[in-house]
């Protein structure tokens, strides 16, 4: 009798594990899809300014910039 | 004071523990759980540190961080928005972990180490420049940090004096030089993070025919700065980060196992070459703004041995330093030392000469195991022991060498090492088919006593963390084939009777009975983490060719 319930929860356990990795995916890609959609197309009409990580600039003389966010009373922030 | 550096997440998760002023304790979790290059929170790393300090986690004064999630959070949405709506995939597998420590890490480490304190988090090129420049013999020193990338920066130069350090420039993702050499690290079959050191030996059984190719995605400045050109990339989009428009200029990417050709080569030696060009120009640049005559190097890039020899020898710097764990598990001590020096203002630790900061063993666990294991084992004086092993070694014997402290960082240094006669010719092979078990190309390097270094090497200078390469004179080539690499030149370890203790002696006692200052010396593992406890040594040798092995005052033979 214990042996079936010990199979029955390890069994649900995984059911339940399954499941929960299915709904994260599904938020997650709704997220993406609506989220992250709406956020590339405010930025497209707003701010390009956010899309541009991929960006070249060849006429740029220097890619080295100002270091920024180093100094030392930041310390608790984790930005 | 006793302050606890963390690094984790991504690779090579790590622990570092500063106590009473001075660096008591480091060491990579792979050790432990056997993981290599192990990104997981690295628990058992900070429990052997607290336990070597003989102190608990309520003695723990400051936690430190070495990099700032956040800002990592940010780079990487604005990296899924710019590839949208191609990024899903990439999305799907990476923001789980996101969510599930990586922006809690506050609360990852109160659950993990069971204790309330805030948690320090040092921006990750900071954590880079402290750990290079604080632990240097250097009052003063330019700063220069490469890696794949931290937050946003993947470079960045300022300078450093007595206990204040200034990052005054950065390079931004996704113009990155690590970035670069992993991804082609990639497209050449090898596994990342550890495949790079392999396209490095790599590169030297080639020529540079490509660098045409590669100066078409590299828009290189004259300051050192650089401009990858994405649209040869898919970043965040899937398994591989190079495009197909990449490989209508490389060719087809190679399998992983396949055999490498002149072209696999070729492209290695010219991504080499792009490197070194790329990092030359860069320190020359730093040296133009900072005007000092010492510098510091740190990031992952800096293990890069060829590159660094090169820099050494036409960059107009002095001298340079190179803390040994030059990736992120030395951004662990570094945001620990940043917090110690630099923010509460204590007087600077003496310099970093030696990395022997792990776990030792004594005699009698070692006795022990070996006698609970059933092995044949002698127990010796260590002069005797030194002597045994000379002869043993003399006579082309291969022999494990499990002494002191573990070493810190991705080189062993003569604590956790395997140790072979440099003059015979057929020991490379020996050793990478038999024992080690990996490429044939793959050369060794050597420990070789630091008085001696200009009797068989053209450069006679220090390299106590095997972070440079040496050429050989021609003449002694043939003398030490076995450390030689194709190129003539060989990674060194400069050893000295002050920091390398019986290892100086066994060289010695090795120099009296061949005539070579030298030992063949690679790490004491088998496809594995270098080997951290005396079972983990005694199975490696049991598995492996290995003639004897020398583990704390004991000779174990087969």
């Amino acid at each position: 009798m214990r042996r079936y319930w010990d199979r029955f929860k390890w069994w649900s356990r995984r059911l339940g594990r399954s499941i929960q990795a299915v709904v994260i995916t599904v938020l997650l890609a709704l997220v993406y899809v609506i989220g992250l959609g709406l956020t590339r197309l405010g930025a497209e009409l707003f701010s390009r300014r956010y899309l541009k990580l991929y960006s070249m600039d060849r006429s740029k003389g220097s890619l080295w910039v100002d270091a920024e966010g180093y100094e030392a009373n930041r310390l608790d922030r984790q930005f | 004071m006793t302050i606890l550096g963390i690094s984790c997440y991504y690779h090579d998760s790590c622990a570092a523990l500063i106590h009473d002023g001075r660096v008591v304790a480091a060491a990579q979790e792979e050790r432990f759980n056997r993981d290599k290059y192990s990104p997981v929170f690295p628990i058992q790393a900070v429990n052997y540190c607290l336990q070597e300090a003989g102190l608990t986690i309520y003695d723990v004064d400051e936690i430190t961080f070495y990099e700032k999630m956040y800002l990592k959070f940010e780079r990487t949405v604005l990296s899924h928005l710019a590839g949208y709506p191609f990024t899903l995939r990439n999305f799907l597998d990476t923001m789980p972990l996101w969510l599930k420590d990586r922006l809690t890490v506050s609360a990852t480490i109160e659950d993990e180490l069971s204790i309330k304190r805030p948690v320090r988090y040092v921006k990750h090129h900071l954590s880079h420049a402290a750990s290079g420049f604080l632990l240097s013999p250097f009052e003063r020193a330019a700063i220069l940090t490469v890696d794949g990338v931290g937050e946003y920066a993947c470079a960045a130069y300022g300078s450093g004096s007595g206990t204040a350090i200034e990052l005054r420039k950065e390079m931004h993702y996704p113009h990155s030089l690590g970035l670069l050499y992993s991804i082609v690290t990639a497209y050449l079959g090898f596994r990342v993070f550890s495949g790079e050191g392999k396209v490095m030996a790599l590169a030297e059984y080639g020529e540079p025919s490509f660098l045409d190719e590669f100066r078409k995605i590299v828009h290189a400045r004259s300051d050192g700065s650089f401009e990858l050109d994405t649209s040869y990339f898919s970043f965040n989009r899937g398994d591989r980060m190079h495009n197909r428009r990449f490989e209508k200029l490389f060719g087809s990417p190679r399998p992983p196992g396949e055999e490498l050709n002149d072209r696999h080569r070729n492209i290695a030696a010219s991504l080499q070459r792009l490197t070194e060009i790329v990092l030359i120009d860069m320190v020359r640049h730093v040296a133009r703004e900072s005007g000092e005559k010492n510098l510091c190097l740190a990031g992952g890039v800096f293990l890069n041995v060829t590159a660094n020899s090169r820099i050494r020898e036409e960059s107009d710097f002095q001298e340079i330093f190179i803390q040994p764990a030059a990736g992120d598990a030395g951004a662990a001590l570094g945001a620990a030392l940043y917090l110690y020096h630099s923010v509460l203002g204590n007087p600077r630790m003496p310099s970093l000469k030696s990395c022997a900061l792990g776990a030792s063993f004594s005699d009698r666990a070692i006795q022990v195991l070996l006698r609970n294991r059933g092995v044949r084992f002698r127990a010796m004086e260590s002069d005797e022991l030194v002597a045994e092993a000379a002869d043993r070694l003399a006579a082309k014997q291969i022999v494990g060498w499990f002494r002191g402290r573990m070493e810190f960082g991705p080189r062993a240094l003569g604590n956790r090492s395997i140790l072979a006669h440099p003059g015979d010719p057929e020991m490379k092979d020996r050793l990478n088919l038999i024992i080690k078990h990996r490429e044939a190309f793959r050369p060794f390097g050597a420990s070789v006593l630091r008085e001696h270094m200009a009797e068989f090497f053209e450069q006679d200078w220090s390299s106590p963390f095997m972070l440079f390469i040496a050429r050989v004179h021609a003449a002694k080539i043939d003398a030490i084939p076995a450390v030689v690499h194709v190129n003539g030149s060989s990674r060194i370890q400069t050893v000295t009777s002050e920091e390398n203790g019986i290892y100086y002696d066994l060289i010695e006692a090795f120099r009296e009975r061949t005539g070579l200052p030298m030992l063949l010396n690679t790490s004491f593992n088998d496809s594995e983490p270098i080997v951290h406890t005396p079972e983990e040594a005694l199975r490696c040798f049991e598995d492996t060719d290995m003639d004897c092995l020398v583990i704390g005052g004991y000779l174990v033979e087969q």
